[in-house]
This record gives C-alpha cells, sequence and structure tokens, in this order.
C-alpha cells in the first residue's frame, strides 16, 4: 500500500453548508490543525462542480492529509485522489480494488458489526462507524453510543473510525471501545475556529491512544492496529497461524520461526504472510 | 519398469518420473484422484499471500504432504530478486529446500527470462537451495545452470497451460545429449502421446499440470499420463531402432507358395 491510515487518525467529512468559513479555508485550517485525512462528501453538487473543487481540494491536501472521494472511484481517480469512500449499501469494493489497485484506500460506512464484518472481507481499507452520538447531521438517526464501536471491532480487524456527534470529550471513551481514530463534520467546519477545534480534537486522540499504545502495521496490505511491543509470534497466535506452514517477510525480509519470538512489530512495518497454494 | 530405474535429484530417489503441478483443478477430490492415480511423487505448490479474511486453509491441507516431495515454484516472479525472495519465503515454511524458479516477466506469453533464471540460480544455488530451473528450451542456457550447479534443468515443450505438446523437439535433444542433470520436460505437454515422446528421446522425468486439472476426468487423465511416461522411459531403455527411408518385411520374402504358372 502506498498510502495508509495514520494511527490515532482524524478524518474530515465535509459538508460545504454546514461551514462558517468558506470550505477551502475551513479545510486549509482543518489540515493545520492536524487533520490526516479529508473525505469531499457533497452529494447536491452536480459532476462538473464537484470534479473542479475535488482538484482543488486535492491540490489543498497534498503532501499533508490524505483525500478521498466519496463515492465514485472514476472521478476519484479523476482528481488523483488518494482512494474512494463508499456508503453501506452503494459501491462495490473489490470493483473498486480492480480500479484503483492496491496502492489506494477503499473505506466503508458501516452501521454494524455485521456490515463491519463483511466489509472487511471484501477488503475496505478503513470502515466509518456510525452513528455513535445525536448529531446535527443526521437528525434522524438513532445514536447508537461507543457499543457500535466496540461491536464493530470484534467484527473486524479493519481499522474504524467513529462517526456522529463526536466531540473531544467522547474521544477517550471511542478509543477505549477499539476505535482506531474518529470522523467528524460540524465539530470542525461548524466552528469558529476549525484549525484549533482540529488540534484539540487531535490532542485528544493522541492522549487516548497514548493511553492504548498501538502501533499502526499493514498486513497482506490491509491496515492493521496491533499493541505495541507485541511480538510476530504473538501476532500470529492472534490469526490463528503460528502453527501452520506459513511464512512471514517484514519489511521484504525474511523472519526466520526462530526469531518471531524477539522480533516486536513496529510502526509502520508491512508484513507479508504467505502460505502453500495451489500451482503449477 | 526396473527395479532400478530411480529418477534421482539432489540425491533422492524416486519411482515415478511423472511430476504434477496442483493449479487449475476444479475440486480437491478431483486433484487428490489425479495425484494418486498419476502415481506421482513430486508435486508443485505456489506461494502465496494468506487472504486475512477468508477461512485459512492451504493446498498442503488438501493434500498428504508427507507423501509427496513438495517443490514449491516462484510464479509470479518477474525478476530475479523476486523469485529468490520467493524462494527464502518457501524455505522459511519449513517444507522444502527445494525451489522451482521461474523469473517470467510478461504474463501473456508466460516465457522464461534466461538471464533473470540465471541470476537467481546462482543466488540460490550459494544459499543451498535444491534448484530445478524453468526455462526455455536452450542449449547454452541449460549448460550454464548445470554448471553452476542447479539439481536439474526443466526445459519447456510449449508455452504453459498450451498443450501444444513438443514444439521444441531439437533444443530438447540438444540439453538432453548435453545434460549431466535431469532434464525434466515441463510446460505445454498436451496428451500422454507428448509425455511418451519426451521421455522417448531421453527426458529424465517430465513435470504437467494443465492437460491432467483441465481433462474432463483428471484422474483418469493422470493415470494416463503416467502410463504415458512409463511407456517413453521403456522405448528408451530399450534402445529404440532406427528410422529407415524404405519398408523392410516383417515376413520371410522366400518360401512363398503361389498360384500354378507364377514364379
Amino acid at each position: 500500500m502506498t498510502v495508509a491510515i495514520p494511527y490515532p487518525c482524524l478524518a474530515l467529512v465535509t459538508d460545504r453548508k454546514r461551514c462558517r468559513l468558506g470550505l477551502e479555508e475551513s479545510v486549509r485550517a482543518a489540515i493545520e490543525g492536524g487533520v490526516d485525512l479529508v473525505q469531499l462528501r457533497e452529494k447536491d453538487l452536480d459532476p462538473a462542480l464537484l470534479l473542479t473543487l475535488a482538484r482543488r481540494l486535492r491540490a489543498l491536501t497534498e503532501g499533508k492529509a490524505l483525500f478521498v472521494f466519496n463515492g465514485d472511484v472514476d472521478l476519484a481517480l479523476a482528481c488523483g485522489a488518494d482512494g474512494v469512500h463508499f456508503p453501506e449499501h452503494a459501491g462495490s469494493i473489490a470493483e473498486a480494488r480492480g480500479s484503483l489497485g492496491a496502492g489506494r484506500l477503499i473505506g466503508r460506512s458501516v452501521h454494524d458489526g455485521a456490515a463491519a464484518e463483511l466489509a472487511g472481507r471484501d477488503g475496505a481499507d478503513y470502515l466509518v462507524v456510525g452513528t455513535i452520538y445525536a448529531t446535527s447531521s443526521k437528525p434522524g438517526a438513532l445514536p447508537a453510543g461507543p457499543d457500535r464501536i466496540a461491536q464493530a471491532s470484534r467484527a473486524t480487524k479493519t481499522p474504524l473510525l467513529a462517526i456522529g456527534g463526536v466531540t473531544t470529550d467522547k474521544i477517550p471513551e471511542l478509543m477505549g471501545s477499539g476505535a482506531f481514530g474518529a470522523a467528524v463534520c460540524a465539530a470542525i467546519l461548524g466552528a469558529k475556529d476549525p484549525g484549533q477545534a482540529a488540534r484539540e480534537l487531535k490532542a485528544a486522540l493522541r492522549a487516548a491512544s497514548a493511553a492504548r499504545p498501538l502501533v499502526a502495521v499493514t498486513v497482506n496490505g490491509q491496515r492493521r492496529a496491533v499493541p505495541e511491543g507485541l511480538c510476530l509470534q504473538a501476532y500470529l497466535q492472534e490469526l490463528g497461524l503460528s502453527s501452520r506452514p506459513v511464512a512471514v517477510a517484514i519489511n521484504g525480509e525474511i523472519v526466520s520461526p526462530a526469531s518471531r519470538e524477539t522480533r516486536a512489530l513496529r510502526q509502520e512495518d508491512a508484513i507479508d504472510i504467505v502460505h502453500a497454494v495451489a500451482g503449477g | 519398469m526396473k527395479p532400478d530405474d530411480y529418477l534421482e535429484i539432489a540425491g533422492k530417489r524416486f519411482r515415478s518420473r511423472l511430476m504434477l503441478g496442483t493449479g487449475k483443478y476444479r475440486s480437491p477430490d478431483e486433484m487428490r484422484a489425479a495425484l494418486e492415480a498419476s502415481g506421482c511423487e513430486i508435486v508443485t505448490v505456489a506461494v502465496r499471500r494468506i487472504d486475512l479474511n477468508a477461512p485459512q486453509r492451504c493446498v498442503l491441507d488438501e493434500i498428504d504432504w508427507k507423501k509427496y516431495q513438495i517443490l514449491p515454484n516462484t510464479a509470479g516472479a518477474r525478476t530475479a530478486e523476486e523469485a529468490v525472495h520467493t524462494a527464502r519465503l518457501a524455505q522459511a515454511m519449513g517444507l522444502s529446500e527445494w525451489i522451482k524458479v521461474e523469473v517470467i516477466p510478461d504474463p501473456k506469453y508466460l516465457l522464461p527470462d534466461p538471464i533473470g533464471t540465471l541470476e537467481a540460480c546462482k543466488i540460490l544455488v550459494k544459499e543451498g537451495f535444491v534448484v530445478l530451473p524453468y526455462i526455455n528450451a536452450d542449449p547454452v542456457l541449460a549448460a550454464k545452470l548445470q554448471d553452476i550447479g542447479t539439481a536439474t534443468v526443466m526445459p519447456l515443450a510449449s508455452p504453459i497451460g498450451s498443450a501444444q505438446g513438443l514444439r521444441t523437439l531439437d533444443g530438447l535433444r540438444i540439453i538432453i545429449e548435453q545434460a549431466r542433470v535431469p532434464v525434466v520436460v515441463d510446460a505445454g505437454l498436451g496428451a500422454p502421446s507428448d509425455a511418451s515422446l519426451a521421455m522417448e528421446i531421453g527426458a529424465a522425468a517430465c513435470l504437467i499440470n494443465t492437460a491432467v486439472a483441465g481433462a474432463k476426468d483428471p484422474a483418469r487423465m493422470g493415470e494416463a499420463m503416467r502410463l504415458g511416461v512409463e511407456a517413453g522411459r521403456k522405448a528408451h531403455l530399450s534402445g529404440r531402432m532406427s528410422p529407415r527411408l524404405y519398408a523392410q518385411a516383417s515376413s520371410p520374402l522366400e518360401g512363398v507358395a503361389r498360384p500354378a504358372g507364377k514364379s
């Protein structure tokens, strides 16, 4: 994977109607404040305007934050986005992967453990789980509470971003429930100072992640958070692979079975776990 | 087969001179039946990432791999570096020191890269692998490979999976004539007659996958390939006569009783 979600991750979902300032100005400030990923989601804009906006946001995020486009793989590619984000019931992850390749992100919104499990199995790189708290973005949605994060994190190992009414004070319980980060809209865009709002959210995420130290790794092309200091052998055990005929390479170096106990997983390790398959 | 007619590779002896690939069978049951019927003792497998989202059975769960010499391949490698990496991963799985080296840059023709193959083999021989390189039917390359210490050479009969039979017959003959290591004809054999011909001209073994897996009845084709290989081997050992331009009667020309008046 050439792009990877950092841990902890602060994502911003756009809604230009909720901006106090202009959208671009708000996004620029939010990135300066520490937003890691920007999801362009302006469903009512016509495609031509949307593409123009997407290109501007791409330029603005380039080298500073990940940029994903909502719902449309072709437009995502056209604007040079880092990936695409799908709602729960639209868009095929397999087809998107075919167009985007392994080097770009595919995210999906989910609302329960079953959908999280399915999207994880389909190969999503991250999932946005909601609606956690009451939110003005979705006035009709029944808030599910942080239990939904816990439920989803039991169902899948794919990184989970909590969405829906997330504010700074909620971050500790979300991260404690197994979230990889949080996605917000009004909390940043609706703030008087979007940069400051982002800074506070990011600080809360960092503090909560320090209390539950994880390192972000990529395993067979998929993003995973594992406890800091976990050794490879323990991780293989967790995957049910410790006594299977598998081989492991980390960052392109083969790890001999004898050194699995001593090799601790580190931030941004790229792990390949292989086995024998039918072949000629 | 004479009891002392073994295929010997890197000090290991095998009764069967037919190796089978495990790819492309429609079901594990069909694969097992074909392996069984073919009498093969060496089977190839590929090395791939585990799908973390799916149940983690691997091909070795489907066969009794203690019965077989596992021959992992480096299929998918486009360069010498990738082939060496795959070989080391295969070794780290702890199943086999053997490696079928394939360096194939192009997915359309699937022809092996001679330079990359030679480079990868040099490294792997030094690291102690039992190296079985998949090559085009190039006698000069085959000679260089055996010089650096590969356990076999595995020239192709025709492109992988094509079932075109022995398109490289002349090259194969020279490779066999020069060989000090077993020559395994690999890829493109489509029918038992192809396998038999390869053995008749002196190949030490055949490696077949698609022609068996792709038959309507893989077990029966596995058996047919076994018989083809055995027939060809026996023919080779028997010292076949050379072809002649003119007919030569099999029955005596003298003493024929003819009707009256004829002589």
